[in-house]
């Protein structure tokens, strides 16, 4: 799962921008074909951590069946347009507090997770 | 026949300086390094009883390009690397040429990660979002990550531990770094305290504890007042102190200059109270008898005496029946003094500054003062107490150190010969 860095694109911008703040380094020297671990030397810890600064500055929580396929920067990307993006049908919000909150205006279908929140401990 | 053990470098962060040389020119000054805390975020400096701290504004982590371990690790953490690292260097250790599995780290911590820890649970609550909770929380938080850090920033292979008994849990860092050396678990241990926990709950717990100095906000220099009459508790400080020690074949064989040799070490329980010191002073008197015993000693050759002193009333009164138990009228003639009067109570990094301060005494023949010593309190004056520093031929010293959990530490170092 890679894709190219459009500089037009919001979103991407953000995305790298985050990746270049945990990572201090220029976004513009990152690649989407960047592997976390091999390119970037990032042990398990640290990949860990540049998720959690993901999932802080999007206000998502990336659930652990999804975590594993992060191996790239160009998947942090792919995996944002997705979850933030208007194609949120493949991975449904997960973080109960916020759906709670607030209302995924950009979901057409119910997900599993959403109807789990509404059943699921309060 | 077991090893000595000697001490070959030293490294220091405290209130008054960063660097031995910085620390003890400011030491023999009688610089105090106790300040107002300026705040605790938003929240109202007048709801703690207390306001006044030994801190260290100046210090700063190293930038992380430089240094991939401190952005890691709890600021208490990154002062006990920063300590060692000047250690080492001291030491003058090439480690690249040393065996790292006979290299070790004993670290003596008395709160550890609580910077982190406060905010991180500040945080959870503020959001209501378990999984915001920062992933290096718990490899910060544990106890053992100063030790932990030091060890993979030095490529220490052999003992890796982390000693945690409040206030004197760097003496018994010391001391069991001594053991592993003498028992030949390694040849050469990084012993180093550190705490660094003025932060809003940890500060709030010794104020509701009744421990901390209140008396002195307005001149927070006069706060730390062990053995005066005007003392009303102690002052916490953040820090810490670090040490090299070697076996004495170790380090001739590399013709290390020594500074001291670590001559003996006890560690007792009172079995008494969580906080408070048994009055009668039997059991830190049994304590510093069976260090001389150790370092084969007599009491009548005890020189200089760095003693726990933390300024509250109780403990000093208390450390001084102990003392004039062991040393009976000899005490006259000791010279006795409290670096805590300088720079609080740095917790489980104070043990290490007051060995450092001790050995320093060692090789330059004179002790620092004990600052606000100005109304000697007769329930624990000593005529070897002083406001001035003091010059005398020091061959033997013995360290103090007691803390919460009814516990007592104790060192003798002598000079090397």
């Amino acid at each position: 799962m890679t894709m190219s860095q459009p500089s037009s694109n919001g979103l991407h911008q953000r995305v790298y921008s985050t990746l270049g703040d945990y990572l201090r380094r220029n976004p513009e020297t990152l690649h989407p074909e960047d592997s976390l671990r091999d390119d970037l030397g990032l042990d398990s810890l640290q990949t860990i951590e540049l998720v959690y600064q993901v999932e802080s500055t999007f206000d998502i929580q990336i659930p652990d069946e999804d975590f594993g396929r992060l191996q790239t920067i160009g998947d942090v990307a792919a995996y944002l347009d997705e979850r933030t993006g208007s194609n949120h049908t493949h991975f449904p919000p997960t973080d109960a507090s916020t759906n709670a909150k607030k209302p995924n205006t950009h979901s057409t279908t119910k997900s599993k997770a959403q109807t789990r929140s509404k059943n699921g401990p309060q | 026949m077991a090893a000595r053990v000697v001490i070959t470098g030293m490294g220091i962060v405290s209130p008054i300086g960063i660097g031995i040389t910085q620390f003890w020119e400011s030491a023999l000054r009688g610089q105090s390094g106790i300040s107002s805390i300026k705040s605790f975020g938003d929240l109202p400096m007048e709801g703690y009883r207390s306001r006044i701290a030994g801190l260290i504004p100046s210090f700063q982590p190293p930038d992380p390009e430089e240094d991939k371990f401190s952005s890691r690790v709890d600021r208490y953490a990154q002062m006990a690397l920063m300590a060692t690292k000047e250690a080492i260097h001291d030491s003058g250790l090439c480690l690249e040429y040393e065996r790292a599995e006979r290299l070790g780290v004993m670290a003596g911590v008395g709160m550890g990660g609580m910077m982190m820890g406060e905010r991180e649970l500040t945080n959870l609550y503020d959001s209501q979002k378990p999984h915001r909770v920062h992933p290096n929380f718990i490899p910060t938080i544990t106890l053992n990550s100063a030790s932990g850090i030091v060890a993979l920033a030095v490529g220490a292979k052999g003992p890796n531990l982390t000693v945690s008994t409040a206030c004197s849990s760097s003496i018994h860092a010391i001391g069991q770094a001594m053991q592993c050396i003498r028992q030949g678990q390694a040849d050469m241990m990084v012993a180093v305290g550190a705490d660094a926990t003025i932060t809003p709950l940890v500060f709030a717990g010794f104020c509701s504890l009744r421990a901390l100095s209140t008396k002195y906000q307005d001149q927070p220099s006069q706060a730390s007042r062990p053995f005066d009459r005007g003392r009303d508790g102690f002052v916490m400080g953040e820090g810490a102190g670090a040490l090299i020690l070697e076996s004495l074949q170790h380090a001739t064989r590399r013709k290390a200059r020594i500074y001291a040799e670590v001559a003996g070490y006890a560690a007792t329980s009172e079995a008494y109270h969580m906080v408070i010191p048994k009055q009668d002073g039997l059991d830190i008197a049994r304590t510093m008898s069976l260090a001389l015993q150790d370092a084969k000693i007599e009491a009548k050759q005890i020189d200089y005496i760095n003693a726990h002193a933390t300024s509250t009333v109780v403990g000093d009164e208390v450390e001084v029946k102990g003392l004039r138990t062991v040393f009976g009228k000899r005490m006259e003639k000791i010279l006795v003094n409290a670096t805590k009067s300088l720079i609080g109570h740095t917790l489980g990094a104070s043990g290490a500054i007051a060995t450092i301060a001790s050995t320093l005494s060692l090789n330059h023949s004179i002790i620092h003062p004990t600052i606000n010593y100005t109304d000697p309190d007769p329930n624990c004056a000593l005529p070897g107490i002083s406001v001035k520093s003091q010059k005398k031929s020091l061959k033997t010293a013995l360290v103090n150190a007691f803390g919460f959990g009814s516990n007592n530490a104790v060192l003798v170092l002598k000079k090397y010969s």
